[in-house]
């Protein structure tokens, strides 16, 4: 019999276990205090701190005023609102500080500093930034292209009025040492059958030089790029066989350039002989060999403007003045305007300060008769004489692209820029030295690089990438489908390729022979060309012997024949014998079209897609189930929140994996790696466009590009320089006249 | 203006002249390069006819500037052109039913050529040569209307 407990006693019906199982019971309790502690932890508040004050201590506009809350509640507050929507606009963390502080001198020039600290600005970058679509090239941030719309402005004033551009980007490099020596050396970089460094044109100083720079003894595989150069003139009193050269590097291919020059004259670095021009540029630009040749790198230490137009010389005279040189003998050693003794490194080393602006109204305002032609007391004694140099470039038969280079001592780029803004000289950035080289066919300039450049390739690739970024950012029906198109690289000319499949090797360099380029000229439009004429004579045209020159590139420029105008990337095709046959009957054709191509990979794009959604889905299912079971067990899993955080990481990263693999098959897809170039469309491909637009001064769309020389030769058989020309984003072929750039 | 030459030595200095040129240029060490003719006027009134242009694109314009109201035209015609110059007056002059006065003057001028040299050797060197050219009046007889406002 049992012992009767309490409650039966009274006559009810309630018992108590007689044992109590221990584990059970601390486990159930401990439950409860972990969820009451967590509870405290993290209250599941829905009112903010200031809510919950006492209704004696609000005050209006609290939430936006953190100064009307009590002092201890301030911390606590600011979190709480940091966390919520309205963060953004929390003083402590992102405001923008007031235009007034923020344009004090000081607080104004640690901001320029700051955005310098990972490129160069030019001199005159804060006026260019104000007006221009700035970019970031070669560690420089350089002007682009204008905001207003002023491209056929800007082209207009490259023609019949004066177009300013900053180029001291471009940096000057100066070889001093024995005259056999540099001639000798630097000669080994260039095309020997052309000009070189050392030609008689050029030895005086009189006239700048522009020549293809290669590696040593690299003619003609490996160029590195266009250098302008000038030696320093000789001194009519002084003999000496010291001479110096000064280099114009522009800065894509700055690097290549100047570890050739290093590697072949066997410069070191020298830190220890310090000039005093130094200081004002870097110190780590002086080198020297042990053969006395020494080269000085003078990097940011001069200004070069390009001015080009008619009326260059007339901004010119009228922007500077010649000062009286008899007074100044002192003055002697630094030249000013046109002369030819100058030398860049009294430019580089001129310390003359300029006036402030207000010194020299003041000055003027003391003149009784105002104007700026009555100046008694702001004289020709008080003014800054700076020595500058001048250096003409001829341009083409109608002088397209001729003009005058001003080379200015550093920090005095400001005010002659604006003086020569002032005589109404237009500026110009990037695009408008492209667009000159392009509208004057221009190949020898440092603007543009050849395909077997290394400069060339950095450029393309990026080129490449930002497109193809680009045209996976369209949705999937806005994207061109290229391959129904037959085009097989729309971003980028597949040189290589091509080179393959014409010659059956992948290597390529541009034919730079003249007299050959001449032939082949003579070889496609007969007798055109008086130049040519002469060569004819002399030479028989023999195309036999042109194996040795298999892998190259011949550099042609084309004229559309009606219609339209070539684009970057285009594709020049070989016609056929009944394309020519057409064009000779019917005048007003304009050019086969392409069949459309069956894209092989849409069917299985568009199940794939269809797979990679229906996976996402499944994804996100788990997801969200994962989530209820994590509300529902909440306080079963609080002890194994770090293994559950460490899951939920694995598990984000596995699918964005999964995104990021389907986004690398999908551009496989749309854009199919191709070996056959040749064969890709209807007619045999030749070659590539790399600038083509519609030219100003020719009226029509005209193309500068490069083509195989094997599919030359072939159209020189078949007596006709006209080919097909299509862009990328059409399946139109049209008709071009072709023709070789010498 | 241009000069006009008429001495008798020109002959026989310009052949040689010539020679001189094309021997240079068959050696293989210049590459010729013309520079563009010297304009003389460029006002509204001068037209500079070329080779080039269409016959009827030209005639256009000088009925355009006669029916503008101007009372003189200058045609100029350098070398090959020159015929086509006289062509362009005469042509006016028939279409305005001889209303039209025309002076004829010719005269040479001097061109210039560049030999840019090719080699190490030889340096930049000039050619300058003599061509004729000629350049029409047109004037008009008798007043007529502005026909055309712009």
């Amino acid at each position: 019999m049992k012992k009767k407990q309490f409650d039966e006693f009274l006559g009810e019906f309630q018992s108590l276990p007689h044992e109590v199982s221990i584990m059970n019971f601390v486990s159930s309790r401990a439950h409860e205090i972990s969820a009451m502690t967590s509870s405290i932890e993290n209250p599941k508040q829905t009112k903010l701190l200031f809510q919950k004050l006492p209704i004696y201590m609000r005050r209006r506009v609290m939430s936006h005023n953190v100064k009307r809350l009590p002092r201890r509640l301030r911390e606590a507050h600011l979190a709480q609102m940091a966390k919520s929507g309205n963060g953004k606009d929390l003083p402590s963390t992102n405001k923008r500080l007031s235009r007034k502080y923020r344009r004090r001198p000081r607080n104004l020039f640690s901001e320029y500093n700051r955005r310098q600290c990972d490129k160069m600005w030019l001199e005159t970058h804060i006026w260019h930034a104000k007006r221009f679509y700035m970019i970031d090239k070669w560690g420089y941030r350089i002007a682009s292209h204008p905001n207003d719309k002023c491209f056929r402005a800007n082209y207009r004033a490259a023609t019949k009025y004066c177009l300013l551009q900053d180029i001291s980007y471009y940096t000057c490099i100066e070889i001093t040492g024995e005259e056999k020596l540099l001639k000798t050396t630097l000669k080994t970089h260039c095309n020997t059958s052309m000009l070189t460094f050392a030609a008689k044109k050029y030895i005086n100083g009189h006239r700048e030089g522009t020549l293809m720079f290669y590696k040593k003894n690299g003619y003609p595989q490996f160029p590195i790029g266009n250098v302008d150069f000038f030696w320093q003139p000789n001194k009519l009193d002084v003999q000496t066989n010291v001479k110096t050269i000064w280099i114009w590097v522009h800065p894509a291919f700055y690097d290549d350039f100047l570890n050739e020059i290093i590697s072949s004259f066997e410069f070191k670095q020298n830190n220890i002989e310090q000039d005093v021009a130094n200081t004002i540029h870097n110190l780590n630009c002086l080198y020297t060999n042990n053969v006395g040749c020494t080269m000085i790198i003078l990097r940011n230490a001069l200004n070069r403007f390009r001015l080009r137009g008619t009326l260059t010389l007339n901004v010119l005279t009228k922007a500077l003045q010649l000062p009286s040189l008899n007074k100044l003998d002192f003055y002697t050693d630094y030249t000013v305007l046109k002369d030819d003794d100058s030398s860049l490194r009294k430019l580089s080393k001129n310390t003359c300060s300029c006036m402030p602006t207000d010194i020299i109204n003041k000055l003027r305002s003391e003149c009784l008769v105002p104007g700026v032609s009555n100046d008694q007391y702001y004289t020709e004694d008080i003014m800054a004489k700076i020595p500058i140099l001048l250096i003409q470039k001829p341009g083409t038969i109608t002088g397209l692209g001729s003009g005058i280079d001003v080379i200015i001592p550093a920090r005095w780029a400001m005010p002659f820029w604006l003086a020569f803004l002032m005589q109404c000289a237009r500026a110009g950035g990037l695009q408008e030295s492209r667009s000159i080289a392009f509208e004057s066919l221009n190949s020898n300039t440092p603007d543009v690089n050849d395909p077997d450049s290394p400069a060339y390739m950095r450029e393309a690739l990026i080129t490449k990438e930002q497109l193809t970024k680009k045209y996976f950012r369209y949705p999937p029906n806005r994207r061109i489908n290229f391959v129904k198109f037959g085009i097989r690289s729309p971003f980028f000319c597949d040189w290589k390729n091509l080179m393959k499949n014409w010659s059956g090797n992948e290597d390529f360099y541009v034919l730079r022979n003249r007299e050959i380029l001449l032939l082949l000229q003579a070889g496609i439009c007969p007798a055109k060309n008086k130049n040519v004429k002469f060569l004819a004579q002399n030479t028989q045209s023999n195309f036999s012997n042109l194996n040795d020159y298999k892998n190259c590139l011949i550099h042609v420029h084309i004229f559309m024949m009606g219609k339209g105008s070539p684009k970057k990337f285009a594709i020049i095709c070989m016609p056929t014998f009944e394309d020519l046959n057409k064009i000779k009957t019917n005048k007003k054709w304009f050019g086969p079209v392409e069949k459309c191509h069956n894209d092989p990979n849409e069917k299985i794009r568009k199940a794939l897609r269809k797979n990679h959604l229906i996976l996402l889905k499944r994804l996100r299912r788990q997801r969200v189930r994962r989530k209820q079971a994590l509300k529902n067990n909440a306080l079963k899993l609080l002890k194994e929140s770090d293994k559950l955080n460490e899951n939920k990481l694995i598990i984000v990263s596995s699918h964005r994996k999964i995104i990021s693999d389907q986004l690398v098959k999908i551009s496989e897809l749309y854009l199919p790696k191709c070996a056959e170039v040749r064969h890709s469309c209807d007619r045999e491909v030749m070659g590539y466009i790399t600038l083509g637009d519609f030219s100003f001064s020719q009226a029509k769309g005209i193309g500068i590009g490069y083509i195989t020389l094997i599919s030359l030769l072939e159209m020189i058989n078949k007596r006709s320089n006209i080919v097909l020309v299509r862009n990328t984003q059409t399946r139109q072929y049209r008709l071009a006249e072709l023709n070789i750039l010498v | 203006m241009a000069e006009i030459d008429g001495s008798s030595g020109l002959n026989k200095t310009v052949s040689e002249q010539k020679g001189a040129y094309r021997k240079k240029l068959s050696l293989n060490e210049h590459a010729l390069r013309k520079r563009q003719a010297f304009k003389f006027a460029t006002s509204n009134r001068d037209i500079y006819v070329n080779n080039k242009t269409p016959f009827k694109g030209q005639l256009y314009k000088c009925e355009k500037l006669l029916d503008k109201g101007a009372s003189e035209l200058i045609i100029h015609g350098l070398g090959a052109a020159v015929c086509k110059a006289v062509n362009l007056a005469l042509r006016l002059k028939d279409i305005h039913h001889n209303t039209l006065d025309l002076d004829v003057k010719t005269s040479t001028v001097t061109l210039v050529d560049d030999l840019e040299a090719l080699n190490d050797e030889v340096d930049d060197e000039i050619n300058s040569r003599q061509n004729s050219s000629i350049h029409i009046r047109v004037i008009r007889r008798v007043p007529v209307a502005v026909l055309r406002s712009k």
